[in-house]
């Protein structure tokens, strides 16, 4: 109880004692008395990718010179904004906008194939925390594959396989005569630059069904929708 | 969150079979979390005593509460018929006092896995390129082999294995690119992995002549 009573005293002491000599020297630290450096770490960023993140008008390129490890682990990349805030300033560290669309929507710059999202104080007020960190993390796009099921008629249920990963499509009972195209999404996304084949693994009963596009890699971040499932009716 | 309906149920459980744990003076519920198990049963043994049967990875509890104080020991009795043997089921933070509700024990299974490959003929003495198979987001990648003079190429066959398996897990070989100058199908492409590695996937490529 006594050693926190002086503690607490001695700081108080310390920060009169800190005002004192701020007063004295006025002319030096009333200019620049920024000294809040505003940085982070970015997580999962691929190599030879950037973020470019910004704040208080300032712009920050982020990029990864390294490259994964042998289990597929990306360094992390530290940065620092390169000009300080003044205490209280208030900061908010957000990738570069792209547009802002009428509605008030704002689209961020993105590093290639990857989306990041804040996983650090990304705002605040300078000085509030002794360590400003203001992460993100970051991770290729996993966009989602399928396409439609041709000619399935009603009840009729066909199972489609990727991977492991398996997919059921069952023609509900008001299916159209000729069936309409049925259209399908596998539940697990595929990351980019991953391939993906899929194959029948169960035929609806009495019908054969044929895939085109069955395989490929993902090169784009948008979804892969033309793996087309075509059944026909077995020959009597 | 998932507490308070699950100290209802066990409530519930002691009024209605009040000698199990109504009687004693079981105190404190004993659970946690399991991994990596996929069906039932893996059957938790306390002391070798009380036992609680689990079907899915999640959250588990005893069906019995145990009394203030008591010291607990968690073994693994029995598991799924995917999983190899208890071994493959770790515990951790299964043994202790228990001297306050317990939710902290880990059980990590690990599933069988076995291998998925095959065979590839006629792909020797190829020139335009290499034949990639799929299986989902796992790639193999075959480089045409020699081709010795004199001989044809499917009397050079070339094997291929892709990462392996989980049993009771689906798998589906796909052709992603093949030579210009063969074309080739896959037999036994698809299937459920079971308790034997799949070595009869076969991609039979035959020479394209250019027009």
């Amino acid at each position: 109880m006594k050693s926190t009573e002086n503690m607490l005293k001695k700081s108080y002491l310390m920060r009169t004692a800190a005002a004192l000599a701020l007063a004295a020297t006025l002319a030096s630290c009333g200019g620049g008395g920024s000294n809040y450096t505003i940085g982070g770490i970015v997580y999962g960023l691929q190599p030879n990718t950037e973020l470019v993140l910004t704040t208080n008008g300032m712009e920050k390129v982020v990029r990864q010179t390294g490259t994964a490890d042998a289990n597929g682990n990306l360094p992390p990349v530290s940065y620092a904004f390169d000009d300080k805030l003044e205490y209280g300033d208030v900061y908010n560290v957000v990738p570069k906008i792209v547009s802002t669309a009428a509605d008030g929507t704002v689209t961020y710059q993105r590093p290639a194939h990857q989306n990041c999202g804040a996983t650090g104080r990304i705002s605040d007020t300078a000085g509030r925390l002794s360590v400003i960190s203001a992460d993100y993390t970051c991770a290729l796009v996993t966009p989602s594959i399928g396409g439609v099921v041709k000619g399935l008629v009603a009840k009729a249920s066909l199972e489609l396989g990727n991977g492991s990963d398996i997919v059921t499509i069952t023609a509900p009972d008001t299916q159209t005569t000729p069936p309409a195209d049925l259209p399908y999404t596998f539940t697990v996304p595929v990351t980019f630059g991953k391939t993906y084949g899929v194959t029948v693994q169960k035929q609806p009963a009495g019908y054969t069904c044929s895939l085109q596009n069955a395989a490929g890699q993902i090169t784009a971040d948008e979804a892969v929708t033309n793996i087309t499932v075509t059944c026909v009716a077995n020959p009597a | 969150m998932i507490r308070s309906p699950l100290r209802a149920g066990l409530a519930l459980a002691c009024a209605l079979s009040l000698s199990a744990c109504g009687g004693g003076d079981g105190e404190f519920y004993l659970g946690g979390t399991v991994y990596g198990i996929n069906k039932g049963n893996l059957v938790l043994a306390n002391n070798n005593g009380a036992e609680v049967t689990i079907t899915q990875a999640g959250t588990f509890f005893f069906p019995e509460l145990v009394d203030a104080d008591s010291n607990f020991d968690i073994t693994v009795k029995s598991v799924p018929d995917n999983i190899e043997s208890p071994a493959a089921c770790k515990v951790s933070g299964g043994k202790g006092k228990a001297t306050f509700n317990i939710s902290t024990i880990i059980v990590s299974c690990t599933i069988n896995t076995h291998e998925l490959g095959g065979t590839v003929t006629g792909l020797a003495g190829a020139q335009g390129g290499s034949l990639v198979l799929v299986n989902g987001a796992d790639r193999v990648e075959l480089a045409p082999a020699a081709l010795p003079a004199g001989t044809a190429p499917a009397a050079v066959p070339q094997s291929f294995a892709f990462a392996k398996v989980a049993e009771d897990a689906k798998y589906g070989v796909v052709i992603l690119s093949q030579p210009s100058d063969r074309r080739c199908e896959i037999s036994n492409g698809n299937g459920t992995m079971l308790k034997a590695n799949i070595t009869n996937v076969q991609v039979t490529c035959t020479p394209v002549v250019p027009a």
